[in-house]
């Protein structure tokens, strides 16, 4: 359980270091996007850089940097085992806030991340109740399940995952200028095309029914894990490929069966045996 | 304690289904789309009433929160072929765009550029932010006025580009010009 806990809070921790670099330019007050635009496209509930501000008379980019730094120190909380529950809260807060705060910008690796953030909320509460670890579990590949189900549904009642025009769009609309440039020779090979189209459509409408079924399990969590490769390296969603591999490597990763090369520390759990077959 | 988190699961996948089947009646009923004879299918089974009800909005109040609520419909059910950009000059001269330093925050700076033409927003917010992004620009570059273009460019499916070309039309249109307040 706690191997699962500083898997989501490192990998949250990665994503907001970004914010710090370019932040100025995202979210200031001379930024890109003007927060009372933002402020047009959220409802009253959510918070956003620009309403803290306000509220407390602070500079967009001031306010950022403490949330930042307030992130930061959720995380190292967290990693030292202190206040495991108020700082997992915290993080999830303040991702959600800054998402929030350009919704703009904010695309499908951000929302999964906060759903992993809630997640984690989750497990650090429940985090000694041993004998509930298997449903925690569950919550998250239950969660994955619909996630892709729906994905491939939406795909198979089209016609353009069915003839491999959709793969040949995300070449020539989506992807980098390198693989466009193989466009016109991918045209001779339109079997491909049409190949990875309807690979893609059976991987994530069968992933919940494969993944459960033993004899499948390994092939599909590798299948679907070539997929987000696949897609980083083709329209170069990086992170958004990150997300989902840790995902489910978090949710599925135990049936890999990998053997530690390293001992453990006593207090920690990485909990494969109560793990649901 | 096992209770409560049977309830939690079966209530966050309850909502998730919702929010699904939302955002897949909202792909699958737009214009244009060419939909197979088990999409026709799907979306008489997936045509329910709950969206306009108060409970389904108080329920978005926890899919925003968890990041659930806009379903996974992603490319669904098919993918437009045309790309859309926009672009900015002043005096004649094109406008360098704002240049992140870190990879994730320029592919959200690419994710915003995309999303401003999809049906994300409304044609009123894309020009408002057109019109931040602008202002942005004019700080930067010292400049009293600025043109914004659209740019799209439309490519042929595979059958056609195989008789054709891989592209078929490529437009510019001029959306408006951004004037300094003296």
């Amino acid at each position: 359980m706690r191997a699962r806990i500083l898997t989501i809070a490192t990998l949250a921790f990665l994503l907001i270091i970004c914010f710090f670099i370019d932040g100025d330019l995202l979210f200031g007050k001379s930024g890109i996007i003007n927060g009372e635009i933002n402020e047009g496209d959220l409802k009253v509930f959510q918070v956003s850089i620009y309403k803290i501000s306000s509220f407390f008379g602070l500079e967009q980019n001031v306010t950022l940097k403490l949330l930042i730094l307030a992130f930061a120190g959720c995380f190292f909380s967290i990693v030292m085992d202190k206040l495991l529950v108020l700082s997992s809260i915290g993080m999830w807060f303040i991702y959600w806030v800054i998402c929030n705060s350009g919704i703009g910008y904010a695309y499908g690796a951000d929302y999964f991340m906060i759903f992993f953030l809630y997640y984690n909320i989750i497990l650090c509460v429940f985090r000694n109740k041993k004998s509930i670890h298997k449903y925690l579990l569950l919550m998250l590949q239950l969660h994955l399940c619909m996630v892709y189900f729906f994905a491939g549904l939406g795909k198979i009642v089209g016609t353009d995952w069915w003839d491999g025009n959709a793969m040949w769009a995300v070449i020539n609309v989506y992807s980098f200028d390198f693989v466009k440039g193989y466009a016109e020779i991918l045209l001779n090979y339109s079997s491909i095309l049409v190949f990875l189209s309807v690979a893609t459509i059976l991987v994530e409408i069968l992933y919940p029914f494969l993944i459960f079924y033993r004899p499948t399990r390994k092939f599909t969590l590798f299948s679907v894990i070539a997929m987000h490769i696949g897609i980083a390296g083709v329209m170069g969603l990086f992170t958004f490929g990150v997300v989902m591999t840790v995902m489910n490597l978090v949710a599925f990763g135990h049936y890999l069966n990998i053997k530690v090369p390293f001992k453990l520390p006593k207090d920690v759990d990485i909990n494969l045996e109560t793990a649901p077959a | 304690m096992k209770t409560f988190i049977k309830l939690l699961i079966a209530m966050h996948m309850g909502f998730v289904s919702l929010a699904c089947i939302n955002g897949l009646s909202q792909v699958l009923t737009k214009d244009g789309q060419s939909i197979n004879k088990y999409g026709a299918s799907v979306l008489k089974l997936i045509d329910i009433e709950i969206y306009d009800t108060k409970l389904y909005e108080a329920l978005k109040v926890y899919g925003t929160c968890t990041g659930t609520f806009r379903g996974y419909s992603f490319f669904s059910p098919n993918l437009s072929r045309m790309a859309k950009n926009f672009y900015f000059l002043s005096e004649g001269n094109l406008l360098i765009q704002p240049k992140m330093k870190y990879f994730e925050t320029s592919f959200k700076y690419k994710a915003f550029k995309s999303g401003l033409f999809q049906d994300i927003f409304s044609t009123k917010d894309r020009d408002d932010y057109l019109k931040s992004l602008g202002a942005h620009l004019m700080s930067h570059h010292s400049s009293d006025c600025i043109d914004v273009y659209m740019t799209y460019d439309q490519y042929n499916d595979i059958a056609e580009a195989k008789e054709d070309d891989v592209m078929c039309t490529t437009e510019n249109i001029h959306l408006f010009t951004l004037r300094k307040r003296k």
